[in-house]
């Protein structure tokens, strides 16, 4: 079956934080996410619920009940924040009137999230090295393959250095039709064609020629499979070669460990910074107290304010983007640790005394649903 | 606390296409068509469930699945010979919802609202409140809330419009036109004709089609096309309303399913049977037309819906219009109807065998009238286990 956003781009680009996200990142999210109808009356979730969704009001009235028997209104046109993320759900929504709803997988919105911001980060990374230059456009390549969207965005940095630089002659056949498949290769550079030939024995005929950026071979990391065309070295050039087993290897989550609620309010205690790498706009809705806003896309430019004796504490949602920052900040050498499974985990008490509230009515609306 | 893998608003609408799936489809022999050239079959919703027959099946289905869900009873209005309340008493009184309807007002005297079609409502347990004309009319432009308030509802219950045409109602019909799919395909139709009240059946109808066609890699240059036929005049001010109301059904279902927005839609238009009455009437052709017709098939007609469209298929078949087609027609139940009409009541008297439409249960059966195997159709539609929600149901 044919996969189609459930969405159009530019109506998901009004919501935060999809609106950070790259256009690759958010079509793939949207394609695998889906739109659906609430009519009068029906609930969309209770007070104890896990669903581990990101819900939002895109049409319609919504009715929000807490626990102590306050209520608010949440209206589709004025609905930009997911609907009282907290889980297990804090209170229960009902729609008052016919609603429409985006329903969107929380782990696949933090996962692309992540990927498209630290795709962000590396951009400026390689802009800031001269030397990387003719890395910028496979490097770019890899940051938006949907190939890798299942390879959790902590081990990026893995990605990029397990790749192998291979330099080849003009002439060399690179991958053979027919062959098992064993790996995917990028072109750093130089140009290649691609030819296949209906049955053995026949002559083959050219499909393509590919330059630099470009990825081929890339069915053999996802199934077993014998090379579908062949690849042969036009000119002289450089390839970046991904072995399959490696490949395997980096789906797996990194264990990072980090910190849980109380340990948090320890260090933080003892001097550490807290810093909030979620999207301005969430930010601005609610947040630890005397927590920094560096956002993940911009936490390589703004990386400078930071200083290498202090310790800081990095927080987010869901812990996903604050452990693939904790893996980039780390790696330039500097002093972090993260709050495992972000605020969504952490306990109501906790939140009552550390949450706070931003200051308009969308943000008392999403602010609410932490407390 | 406890861990939901699948929301609670997810109601499992999918359900209705398994019904679709199960409904008979039977090949039509008229003198007429074969004339013509032309392969009829008549998709029978009327006999699935002769108790929630039809598009009612479809329209009723979201919104009792959340009266049931929240424990709440239902309120709805419609006229003394109502397809719509007809088919909700009966399934109200099986899945134990305490329901209640306002009735516009019919006749006078002894007899005032005493039809066939209301005394099975009451007997299957239904509240019924007699609504004179005019305070009928402003009822229909109002909210559930005002609704409620105003004849002393509690404001938990389910609010079910006339007729059913709610945004559920519409899904359902939506749902319904999913499952034709399946239909269209087998027997690579060309036409689907039927009958239009409001639209939001053949709105719902059209939709689904699209999607589901559209999912299943069907060509885009052999879409069908959907007929309607209005069951009602269709001209007010020299401007089709019906036509506008469709339109008007469409967008709304595209509103709450964005992704219809991008779909090659099947093409659909609205015809009249030439003999445009008010809703409710019939002209003596049809009838004699309906009567000729049944006397070749193995089932029932009725004279608001499913009678119309035949008789507008036979004009436009007169016409040669549809030489070697292949054509489906919905056949939209309502039978119960058919007791509102003294000349009707004489000609069932002299076809006997034919399924007796409209006999309802009793307030005290839990099970439909019908026999065990359809009413445990109904049964299983409204069963509260989850395992077979479908989660990719919307995409």
């Amino acid at each position: 079956m044919e996969k189609q956003p459930c969405l159009d781009i530019d109506a998901a680009k009004t919501l935060a934080p999809l609106n950070v996200m790259g256009q690759a990142h958010l079509e793939e999210l949207l394609m695998n996410s889906s739109v659906m109808p609430l009519f009068a009356g029906q609930t969309l979730f209770r007070q104890g619920d896990v669903d581990h969704q990101y819900l939002y009001l895109l049409y319609g009235e919504l009715e929000i009940k807490y626990p102590d028997g306050t209520t608010r209104i949440l209206e589709g046109s004025q609905s930009r924040l997911p609907i009282a993320p907290q889980q297990p759900r804090n209170c229960t929504v009902k729609a008052l009137g016919d609603c429409s709803v985006l329903h969107i997988d929380s782990n696949r919105l933090n996962k692309l999230l992540s990927w498209s911001q630290i795709a962000d980060y590396m951009a400026v990374e390689m802009a800031y090295d001269p030397n990387r230059d003719e890395d910028a456009a496979w490097i770019d390549t890899v940051l938006h393959s949907n190939l890798f969207y299942k390879v959790p965005p902590t081990n990026i940095g893995c990605l990029l250095s397990r790749m192998k630089p291979m330099v080849v002659d003009a002439g060399e056949v690179i991958l053979r039709q027919g062959e098992i498949g064993d790996g995917c290769y990028f072109i750093k550079e130089g140009e290649a064609k691609v030819t296949r030939a209906e049955a053995p024995n026949q002559p083959s005929e050219l499909l393509a020629i590919i330059d630099h950026g470009r990825c081929f071979g890339e069915d053999a990391l996802i199934q077993e499979t014998v090379r579908n065309a062949t690849v042969t070295m036009l000119n002289a050039g450089v390839l970046m070669f991904m072995d399959k087993k490696d490949f395997v290897e980096l789906l797996k989550e990194p264990g990072v460990p980090g910190l849980n609620g109380a340990e948090l309010m320890g260090v933080v205690s003892q001097g550490a910074t807290l810093i909030d790498v979620r999207t301005q706009d969430e930010y601005e809705a609610g947040c630890l107290e005397g927590a920094l806003n560096f956002p993940l896309h911009l936490l390589r430019s703004k990386q400078r304010m930071l200083e290498k004796d202090i310790h800081y504490v990095i927080y987010c949602d869901s812990g996903r983007r604050s452990q693939a920052a904790v893996y980039l900040l780390r790696e330039q050498g500097y002093n972090v640790t993260w709050l495992s499974g972000g605020m969504q985990e952490l306990s109501a008490a906790l939140l009552k005394t550390w949450f706070k509230v931003g200051g308009d009515e969308q943000s008392t609306a999403m602010a609410h649903s932490f407390l | 606390m406890h861990d939901v893998d699948q929301p609670l608003c997810n109601i499992p609408w999918h359900r209705l296409e398994r019904c679709v799936a199960q409904t008979p489809c039977d090949p039509v022999s008229l003198d007429w068509l074969e004339k013509a050239g032309v392969q009829a079959w008549v998709h029978r919703a009327d006999e699935l469930l002769p108790e929630v027959a039809g598009n009612k099946l479809y329209k009723l289905f979201g919104n009792l699945w959340l009266a049931k869900a929240e424990k709440t009873g239902v309120v709805s209005l419609g006229g003394a010979w109502s397809n719509h309340l007809h088919a909700l008493a009966q399934a109200c009184s099986v899945l134990n919802i305490p329901v209640a309807a306002l009735v516009r007002q019919w006749g006078s005297g002894e007899n005032a609202d005493k039809t066939a079609t209301l005394l099975d409502c009451e007997k299957a347990g239904m509240d019924l409140r007699s609504i004179s004309r005019g305070e009928y009319r402003e009822l229909r432009h109002m909210s559930a809330g005002d609704v409620f308030g105003c004849y002393g509802f509690s404001e938990n219950n389910v609010f079910v419009p006339e007729g059913g045409s709610s945004l559920a109602g519409l899904l359902g019909c939506y749902h319904w036109g999913k499952g034709l799919a399946g239909e269209v395909i087998s027997k690579q139709l060309e036409d689907v004709w039927v009958a239009c009240g409001t639209g939001a059946t053949l709105a719902g109808l059209m939709c689904g089609l699209s999607a589901e066609l559209k999912a299943r890699g069907f060509p885009k240059d052999q879409l069908p096309k959907v007929v309607g036929v209005a069951a009602l005049k269709t001209l007010r001010d020299g401007e089709s309303f019906l036509q506008r109301d469709i339109q008007g059904q469409i967008e709304k279902l595209q509103r709450f399913l964005p992704t219809l927005k991008t779909l090659p839609f099947v093409d659909w238009q609205l015809v009249s049977d030439g003999y445009d009455r008010g809703f409710g009437q019939a002209s003596p052709e049809l009838l004699e037309f309906m009567q000729e017709t049944e006397g070749q098939l193995r089932f029932q007609l009725e004279p608001v819906y499913t009678a119309k469209v035949l008789f507008a298929l036979s004009h436009s078949v007169a016409q040669n219009k549809h030489s070697g087609k292949r054509i489906l027609v919905v056949h939209t139940g309502g039978l119960q109807g058919r007791r509102g009409w003294p000349e009707l009541q004489m000609a069932d008297q002299v076809m006997p065998g034919l399924t007796k439409a409209g006999q309802a249960t009793s307030g005290q059966n839990v099970t439909l009238g019908c026999s065990a195997n359809k009413s445990s159709i109904f049964t299983e539609l409204y069963s509260d286990e989850y395992v077979d929600v479908d989660n990719g149901e919307w995409t």
